[in-house]
């Protein structure tokens, strides 16, 4: 298993910041996906220690993807973050899908994404 | 065998959505920008970016919110332009290039480009000027992410008898052939995905769009292609001689 942490997020611009603040303010080294097939892609070629993940991506969901990484034993082991801006969004409804922490988009600063993954890789 | 199919959408075609739920899926839609400007400002204000960092978020700040607002006055023209509109005669060339314009350094921000496809007779159109300008901005904004240095997005102008049809062509993921009623139906559920295959970008902007259009007389529509899509609006053709 690599140690980066996987980005999965289809605006450019926010996962670019993503990027910036895992590898500035966390140190950890990242991959990049845009969509659910580009990530499954990724996650069999170099399995990430930790994913982040936006819920509103291409074709399929950010549900879908995660519906797919516990269908796997190996998968279904990597911890989750999830990022969005959905109000009616519960980490508890998430969790039996591997999500470990919930960060609202409109309200996170900076330091709260390698916060987070410190945290669940803790 | 070819995969391209034509889907043109009836300018009779009432949509299924109220205004409280377009007003409310709209809400919803601009969150995305605003979320992303606010993640960009945090980002300029922090004490480890560098100054060619700044500039570039700056870049960012200020294309993003250019961005927000023209789908905040797509959405703002679709309610406040309910009666008919007032048309007139318009070279579509010159529409096009002003389009072409406006979103250039959102395309070049973005590694992409838009083009405006050169031709030689330039049919004239009927249409409220502002109002066309909308959609064909909401159809570039659609487009951004769906080009390449080789494949740019391209604005293409073609008369067919009675109207003529100005396109914008991406090279974007499949379109599905049900795309506006997955789209409708998704706004109608206030369901939390975006548009279907094309997600970041405006489907309550091409809702808004079909809106508009229809209240030109006219009908936007896609052509599936099997590496994108085009996004097209008719309109009618001008009967007078070029006024340029």
């Amino acid at each position: 298993m690599s140690q980066a942490v996987l980005i999965v997020e289809s605006e450019p611009w926010l996962g670019d910041h993503y990027q910036r603040t895992l590898e500035k303010g966390g140190d950890f080294t990242t991959l990049r996906a845009t969509n659910a097939y580009a990530a499954m892609d990724m996650i069999d070629e170099t399995p990430p220690v930790a994913i982040v993940l936006s819920l509103l991506l291409s074709g399929t969901s950010g549900l879908g993807l995660l519906h797919e990484l516990q269908t796997y034993v190996d998968t279904a082991e990597i911890p989750v973050i999830v990022c969005s801006s959905l109000p009616d969004v519960r980490l508890n409804e998430l969790e039996p899908y591997g999500v470990k922490r919930l960060l609202n988009s409109t309200l996170m600063r900076p330091d709260d994404l390698p916060t987070a993954v410190r945290s669940v890789l803790a | 065998m070819s995969s391209e199919g034509s889907r043109r959408l009836s300018v009779a075609t009432q949509s299924a959505l109220d205004d409280t739920t377009l007003t409310t899926a709209a809400v919803g839609e601009l969150m995305s920008p605003l979320v992303l400007l606010r993640q960009l400002g945090l980002a300029l204000t922090a004490e480890s970016v560098s100054a060619q960092e700044r500039q570039l978020l700056g870049k960012q700040l200020t294309l993003t919110s250019e961005r927000a607002l023209r789908m905040a006055a797509t959405l703002s023209l679709t309610t406040t332009s309910q009666q008919s509109l007032q048309l007139e005669p318009i070279n579509p060339v010159s529409i096009c290039q002003e389009v072409v314009h406006e979103l250039s350094p959102l395309f070049v921000a973005h590694g992409q480009k838009i083009i405006l496809e050169p031709r030689t007779r330039i049919p004239l159109l009927v249409a409220n000027r502002r109002v066309l300008q909308q959609i064909l901005l909401s159809f570039g904004d659609n487009a951004v992410y769906y080009g390449s240095e080789s494949h740019p997005v391209r604005m293409t102008i073609s008369g067919h008898g009675a109207f003529v049809r100005i396109g914008v062509r991406d090279y974007g993921p499949a379109v599905p052939i049900d795309t506006w009623q997955r789209i409708e139906g998704r706004v109608a559920r206030r369901a939390p995905a975006p548009m279907a295959t094309r997600p970041t970008t405006s489907a309550i902007g091409l809702i808004a769009s079909r809106r508009l259009a229809e209240l030109m007389g006219s009908a936007v529509g896609f052509i599936r292609h099997r590496d994108g899509a085009t996004f097209y609006v008719d309109l009618r053709a001008s009967g007078q001689m070029s006024l340029l």
